[in-house]
């Protein structure tokens, strides 16, 4: 049971940070290397607060830190990306080196010693086999939460449809009049904001330093190539083999020989099925020989 | 293969070596070479090992510009390879003991097989593009992590001390690059070595071949050639070159540890790139020097501000300079990114839906 537990928190924190970027990435085509600096925002917002108003500051950090991710993510969107829409290498770089920047100044700001977070409340519940923390069991429900709130946006609103369109098939959806611009900075924003809602959820567990978004952004893309583009269930999907994966592994062996391993065997899907587990619709991947 | 392109060889040797405009290029290489010979006996020996190191950065810089300015595939984790070199020679030579001649062929043989193994499954799978950076940076990311935590043998976080110079025993003969001179002179040989092969082959057929795949790799391809193998070979081959360079650096520096995986200086590597101009092949060495030698310079007084110095000429580069310092381009490059957005709605795709890349 514990195990599974184990397992289920694992996935959905990585279901958490990868469904932003399967957002951006599937919609824009624009590979937002700064993501993981938005979880590591999160996760500072949350010790800024923390600090200031002690323990029960969680719970406001969990509405305040998404806005100011959205916020930051506006304004990189205002900066940068705006100028590179045609030239998708190119925002790789750029995102890479806002991630730089971003890094360097949390670091001189804060310091580069560990920033001191606490969990909202203690205490564990017992579960068959043994008794399992609380903490951990709010981030599976807050984040099951999240992803059925996404993906009900994503599927059965008006918003969400016009997305779709988007992904699909960016000049015919701003034929029919959608704007295309608006949209794609609106979902830029909320990724940002979902990866700042991860950063808070996951910063009582590990350690919170400068770089500690870098390890969660390589295992998201991975997700992202492996369970296919633009599609939410491949998020989902991909989320769910990586985290089994790499959370059975790591009771065997050394954990960064687990993700060695795990990003072996990825490797190895990918060139098995290249499209992802779960392809999406996006018509621009199709025509770079993906998805 | 290589009757296949004996044609294209000849072709190419019974052309008029120099024409006036390689008058230029002559004169070039007579002053690169006479600095190379003549540089020891200027500067001091501290002058001396700096302008040393910067210049293996060179070769890495290189190899990094036949991979993305030649063929157009972008990575995010190329100094793994860097790393395996190094890592390669000093492992067979610090802990095993062996000669450091044994220790090159182990660190090349490291990184070309790792390269031929990460190259196959991605390349022949049609993994291009940002999909290919990414999943080369996680490469990176997860071999760092390796390295740090396989305590025996790449002594973790610390790294590998006392790694010995390079010493050949070529019959009785003993060849000793191990002191300032000697290495110097390695790196300088195997700099302008390596400059000249990657000048031949991107002026020969082989080179088009590339430039082809760089453009329009779907037209390539209907054309006949298999332009998933020729990007492996090149992959291979600029990670062997990468491993070189980063023997080379085991072997002058004599330290090896976890930070030649960090992402930094994978960042630099597309910084001398992206600075000295891609597909060109004496910019981005020439960048590579400049910019090592102003990263010392930088760091002898605030080892903080560097990464953030860096991330800002990054971005400026991305933004004003696509194709390399200069500055007419870079104005036209400016008005033209403030006009985009100004203007009128463009369609977003449209420049990438006719398959260029």
């Amino acid at each position: 049971m514990i195990v599974i537990l184990n397992i289920v928190s694992d996935v959905c924190v990585l279901t958490l940070i990868a469904l932003g970027l399967a957002i951006v990435f599937g919609m824009m085509d624009i590979v937002n290397l700064a993501h993981a600096e938005w979880v590591t925002f999160g996760a500072y917002a949350l010790a800024a607060l923390q600090a200031v108003a002690g323990r029960p500051a969680f719970w406001v950090a969990l509405v305040v830190a998404p806005a100011i991710g959205a916020l930051l993510g506006w304004c990189l969107e205002r900066s940068v990306i705006r100028h590179l829409y045609n030239r998708p290498l190119d925002t790789l770089l750029a995102t890479y080196a806002v991630s730089l920047i971003a890094q360097k100044i949390l670091e001189l700001v804060f310091g580069t010693q560990p920033m001191l977070v606490y969990a909202p409340f203690d205490g564990a519940i017992p579960v068959p086999g043994g008794s399992y923390p609380a903490y951990r069991l709010l981030v599976i429900t807050v984040a099951l939460i999240v992803t059925a709130g996404c993906w009900l946006v994503f599927a059965r609103t008006r918003f969400g449809m016009q997305l779709r369109a988007v992904i699909q098939h960016p000049e015919m959806a701003e034929v029919l009049g959608i704007d295309t611009r608006r949209l794609s900075r609106i979902a830029f924003c909320g990724g940002a904001a979902l990866a700042s809602l991860a950063g808070v959820l996951i910063a009582p567990m590990v350690s919170v330093e400068s770089h500690l978004g870098v390890s969660y952004l390589a295992k998201a893309f991975f997700v992202i190539v492996l369970g296919g583009i633009g599609s939410i269930a491949g998020a989902i999907l991909g989320s769910a083999v990586i985290g089994i994966a790499e959370t059975l592994l790591s009771y065997r062996v050394d954990p960064s020989l687990a993700s060695a391993i795990v990003l072996m065997l990825c490797i190895v899907v990918i060139r098995l099925r290249p499209q992802g587990l779960k392809p999406g619709f996006s018509a621009a991947h199709q025509l770079l020989g993906k998805g | 293969m290589l009757l296949k392109y004996a044609g294209g060889m000849r072709l190419w040797l019974s052309q008029s070596p120099f024409t006036a405009s390689d008058r230029r290029l002559i004169m070039a290489w007579v002053a690169a070479l006479a600095v190379a010979a003549l540089l020891p006996y200027c500067v001091g020996p501290y002058a001396l090992s700096t302008i040393r190191d910067a210049m293996v950065m060179g070769v890495l810089a290189l190899r990094y510009d036949l991979l993305w300015g030649r063929t157009g595939t972008l990575t995010l984790g190329h100094t793994t390879f860097f790393g395996l070199g190094a890592y390669g020679f000093a492992v067979v030579t610090v802990q095993f003991g062996l000669a450091p001649g044994i220790g090159v062929i182990v660190g090349l043989t490291c990184a070309a097989v790792s390269a031929l193994a990460v190259g196959y499954f991605l390349l022949f799978a049609g993994v291009r593009l940002h999909f290919f950076a990414i999943i080369s940076m996680a490469v990176l990311i997860v071999v760092q992590q390796l390295a740090m935590s396989w305590q025996s043998v790449t002594g973790g976080d610390t790294g590998l001390l006392g790694i010995p110079g390079l010493v050949f025993e070529v019959g009785d003969h003993r060849v000793d690059l191990s002191g300032s001179y000697g290495s110097w002179y390695a790196v300088a040989i195997v700099l302008l070595i390596a400059i000249c092969v990657t000048w031949v082959v991107c002026r020969s057929r082989y080179g088009k071949v590339l430039a082809a795949i760089a453009t329009n790799e779907w037209r390539a391809k209907a054309c006949g050639y298999n332009t998933s193998l020729h990007l492996l070979l090149v992959f291979v081959v600029s990670a062997v070159l990468a491993a070189l360079a980063g023997c080379l650096m085991a072997a002058c520096s004599g330290v090896v540890a976890p930070d030649v995986f960090s992402p930094l200086l994978a960042t630099e590597v597309i910084l001398w790139v992206a600075i000295g101009g891609r597909g060109t092949i004496g910019g981005p060495v020439i960048a590579a020097v400049v910019l090592t030698l102003l990263k010392q310079t930088v760091s002898s007084y605030s080892t903080q501000w560097w990464p953030l110095i860096l991330g800002f000429l990054f971005l400026g580069c991305v933004l004003f300079m696509p194709n390399g310092l200069s500055v007419p381009g870079t104005l036209r490059t400016m008005r033209r990114t403030f006009q985009q957005g100004v203007g009128k709605a463009q369609l977003l795709r449209s420049r990438r839906a006719e398959g260029g890349r």
